[in-house]
């Protein structure tokens, strides 16, 4: 092969994730949400360094005071730091998000690869399992399962990452069944490869990509989701700082001190909008067909 | 056609039973016992022990449900609360109609708007309607429910003094509660609409229709949109499931006496009872959805139409 | 070219078609000319992604604008610029004038409608006439391909590879168009169908005496439909002349080696010549003459410059500054 050509083969051989990662970062919109993001989760694990506050600490001489140089998002009825209450309560939003959706996903992506890969009557069972869970709308489920497990941190991770569980292992299972119908896979069994194996190197890493973007776009609404799940008295409570927590605490000072739910609120917002713009891009980055 | 609906409503039957074993062995599985819960902390053994007997729960979790499964079927019956003598079943059909008011019409205003917003930013892909489309979708799906019902108040009761900020003493009560479910849905929406319509757009046979030459404008309305509405149909029922949720929280943001409002005041009673009655009349309701988008969508796709109109005279496909 | 040219009945000229995806320019066609008389057929052959399928768009118009863009050229068809034509203008043409048999039957078909509907509609916007009588003409054309009238109110999910692409066939050719783009119609069938549809395509042609540009990268396809050939390289037309011409007097290497990769009955190889390399990419063309790459008679002035058009033989044009008959790669 002669040296003009050389480029072209330097393209062959990327790999597919290079790839993917190449043409996200000239998609704007998408790092300008990971750039977000990742300041997001610097603020939640600096919180500490970031402000002369702790949380919890009251100031009775500065009680529900507005924005200003000293608390430049206010202070709260206890007169806390907003700023520092939400800088620490990036860490049980996140947390929650990111904690629940990969506990869903070790479940799910387990469930659904199984189920996917060997089909017959385990199929079926799961399957008609499933039809059941999806016919109850997905808020009240999840609230369904926070009532049984209660409030507080470590059980809303659980109810929000076991109500996930069956979207995961539903897309999964569809996403294997796609790859499955796949000449190498009937290569990988031409070479006598066993079925872990073949899961694990074939199978899996053809649909991880797909995967990310959904852990993204689930990631991005179980925050929404354990958020309101605080709003009805579920999820994680007072006095912990969690966003949802937060905005729900201000809604008795709605009319004069909106600011108490404004900050969480755009909190909340922007990091749902930086998951969800991160989570369009990567599919794009993806397909680039779909972006023509 | 006929054939068809009666073999779906039959199917739905195992479903709606299958919800509501789930429902019942999840809340079963609540630590705590009932009877104590509605005796207090002051009753004695005895007569928890009484308590027990009267409620049936030293049965096993088998026979309960199959109790259970007979009451709320054959008899509309769902007990009561643990501390009310009220019927759940004549509450439910007291809120209920509250709740679906706002679900229904934040799916009508959702449709109305959406679908309309999706396409036309699809057909101006890039354009600046497409970026402002995309940008209140963007901004749309980011924000809690709860806290745009919030904002909402902020606005237009406590600010500008138009809308009244809770109750259901008119229909006006009903606007902000609908504003607030439809805005995270009709964003959903949009961009679905949007990304479906695109796809159809570049799909091989709208290059047929256009070297026709069909007229731009009748391409996109003969030949893009039946098949851009295909998928877009098949996503209403999650689309109305996102309603349906977002209304059960909104309505204690406006203290509207639905659905929502009654099932969370039962959370926080940790009446379990209630919980179950509601979450299994919600998911009824949402089953039927489920089962009219679909005979819609199977109305409209030629694929699936043929599927169970042809099933018996099923011809060979001629080469 | 000259104004001669443009008294033929169709006429390209320079066309030069870019794509920008992602900030980059794929230079998709370059300057490629060729004229086409009245009833006449021209086979564009090449490998995929040459650049042939947008060349027969561009005709249409009907590339996706952006990203495509047509950067320059006329199409002069009965001395009108089609490029200049206003969008409405345009409507009248395609479909009526210029109609198109696309590469893949299988998504080329509306799925939500009727075939026999989208074979009446491309009827009722060209003619003025009823719905009832676009009908009737439909299962006229359904039934000149082959397609029982019956079949009229099937939808496109109920035919086969083979029957779907009679059907494009049938609504190609529904308005007597002077002019039918076919692009690759038999590629994406199954063998024992493509003799069977490149024949009605044949037939059809030869009874509404229509001219026809036939895309393909099969060689066999040509020499039985084509009355001249254009060898597309790289957006490029490096060979152009008479099927006789390019059969048996073949010059430009890349042509040489597009006939090497053709097995023969008669003669016997241990294995089939290939062109070696790839197709180069179009978002980086090589300077010079675009495929000195893979030539093995480039010399140094093939790297450098731009190469020009020789006339070899009368009507027979070859883009190489070394033309020679009867070698092999």
């Amino acid at each position: 092969m002669s040296d003009t050509n050389t480029p072209k083969t330097k393209v062959k051989k990327e790999s597919q994730l290079l790839g993917v990662l190449r043409r996200l970062k000239k998609n704007k919109l998408a790092m300008l949400g990971g750039v977000i993001l990742i300041i997001i989760v610097l603020a939640a694990i600096f919180a500490p360094f970031l402000t002369p506050y702790t949380y919890e600490e009251m100031d009775y001489a500065n009680v529900l005071s507005g924005p200003s140089r000293q608390h430049l998002c206010g202070t709260d009825n206890l007169g806390r730091d907003l700023l520092t209450r939400m800088l620490y309560g990036a860490r049980y939003s996140l947390a929650l998000g990111f904690v629940s959706v990969i506990f869903s996903q070790v479940f799910g992506i387990t469930i659904g690869s199984i189920v996917g890969y060997y089909g017959g009557r385990v199929e079926d069972v799961v399957m008609r399992i499933l039809d059941v869970i999806q016919s109850i709308p997905g808020t009240l489920f999840t609230i369904t399962v926070a009532a049984v497990f209660g409030s507080g941190f470590v059980n809303t991770i659980l109810a929000l990452g076991i109500t996930h569980i069956p979207g995961s292992a539903r897309t999964t299972r569809a996403l294997v069944l796609s790859v499955r119908k796949n000449d190498y896979l009937e290569a990988a069994e031409a070479c006598n490869c066993s079925d872990i194996r073949k899961i694990a190197t074939h199978i899996l890493p053809n649909i991880l990509s797909y995967m990310i973007v959904s852990w993204t776009t689930a990631t991005a609404y179980t925050i929404l989701q354990a958020a309101s799940l605080s709003y009805i008295g579920l999820g994680v409570q007072p006095p912990a700082p969690e966003w949802g927590a937060l905005v729900t605490a201000a809604r008795s000072y709605l009319r004069d001190y909106t600011y108490l739910m404004i900050f969480p609120c755009i909190c909340i917002a922007l990091t749902v909008l930086s998951l969800n713009l991160l989570g369009d891009g990567l599919r794009d980055a993806m397909d680039p067909k779909m972006k023509r | 056609m006929i054939k068809y609906t009666i073999k779906r409503i039959l199917l739905m039957i195992p479903v709606i039973l299958g919800v509501t074993a789930l429902i019942f062995i999840l809340l079963s599985l609540v630590p705590g016992d009932p009877a104590r819960l509605i005796l207090g902390n002051e009753a004695t053994v005895e007569m928890v022990a009484a308590k027990r007997e009267e409620l049936g729960l030293n049965d096993n979790l088998i026979v309960r449900l199959f109790r259970y499964i007979k009451d709320v079927f054959l008899h509309f019956d769902f007990g009561t609360g643990y501390y009310s003598t009220t019927p759940i079943a004549s509450e439910i059909i007291e809120r209920l109609p509250r709740t679906m008011t706002i679900a229904f019409f934040g799916i009508l205003v959702t449709i109305a708007i959406g679908i309309p917003l999706g396409v036309l930013a699809a057909v101006h892909q890039n354009g600046i309607i497409d970026r402002i489309c995309m940008l209140i979708s963007m901004v749309g799906v980011a924000v809690p429910e709860f806290c745009v019902a919030m904002i909402l108040v902020t606005i237009f009761s406590s600010r500008l003094g138009l809308l009244p900020s809770h109750g259901i003493s008119s229909w006006v009560c009903y606007i902000m509660p609908v504003m607030a479910t439809s805005l995270a849905s009709v964003a959903g929406l949009a961009r679905n609409a949007r990304n479906s319509t695109l796809e159809a757009i570049r799909s091989d046979y709208v290059t047929t229709a256009r070297s026709k030459g069909v007229k731009e404008w009748k391409v996109i309305v003969h030949h893009v949109l039946p098949n851009s509405m295909i998928p877009v149909i098949n996503s209403l029922a999650g689309t109305f499931a996102t309603s349906m949720g977002g209304t059960i929280i909104i309505e204690n943001v406006f203290s509207i006496p639905g659905m929502g409002q009654y099932i969370v005041t039962a959370i926080n009673n940790r009446d379990y009872n209630i919980i179950q009655g509601s979450v299994i009349v919600l998911a009824i309701i949402f089953s039927i959805i489920m089962l009219i988008v679909d005979l819609l969508y199977a109305q409209i796709d030629p694929r699936i139409k043929a599927q169970y109109l042809s099933a018996g005279k099923r011809r060979k496909k001629v080469q | 070219m000259n104004e001669k040219n443009r008294g033929q009945f169709l006429s390209v000229e320079d066309l030069v078609v870019e794509y920008t995806s992602d900030g980059e320019v794929v230079h998709a066609v370059n300057g490629v000319s060729f004229h086409l008389e009245k009833g006449k057929t021209i086979g564009l052959v090449g490998e995929t992604g040459a650049g042939k399928t947008t060349i027969a768009k561009s005709i249409m118009r009907i590339l996706q604008e952006p990203p495509a863009r047509i950067a320059g050229g006329s199409i002069w068809l009965e001395g009108t610029d089609l490029l200049k034509l206003t969008n409405k203008e345009m409507y009248e043409v395609r479909g009526k004038k210029v109609s198109m048999i696309f590469q893949d039957p299988m998504t080329s078909l509306n799925p939500v409608h009727k075939v026999g509907d989208q074979i009446a509609e491309v009827i009722q916007i060209h003619n003025n006439i009823s719905k009832k009588e676009a009908e009737k003409r439909a299962i006229e054309m359904l039934e000149r391909v082959g397609i029982p009238a019956e079949r009229y109110i099937e939808y496109p999910h109920q035919f086969s590879g083979g029957m779907k692409q009679r059907v494009v066939i049938a609504m190609a050719l529904a308005c007597n168009p002077e002019l039918l783009l076919a692009d690759e119609p038999t590629s994406a069938l199954d063998v024992t169908i493509q003799a069977e549809v490149l024949a009605m395509i044949k037939k059809l042609r030869d009874e509404f005496d229509t001219a026809m540009i036939m895309i393909t990268h099969d060689l066999g396809i040509v020499a039985q439909v084509c009355d001249d050939v254009a060898i597309v390289y790289a957006g490029e037309i490096v060979e152009y002349g008479s099927k006789e011409d390019i059969y048996l007097h073949r010059m430009h290497p890349y042509t040489v080696g597009l006939f090497g990769a053709i097995p023969q009955l008669d003669v016997h190889v241990n294995r089939l010549a290939a062109i070696k390399g790839l197709p180069p990419d179009p978002t980086a063309l090589p300077e010079g003459c675009h495929f000195h790459p893979r030539c093995p008679f480039a010399t140094e002035e093939c790297r450098h410059g731009e190469i020009p058009n020789q006339e070899v033989r009368p009507g027979h044009f070859c883009k190489c500054l070394h033309p020679e008959e009867g070698r092999s790669l």
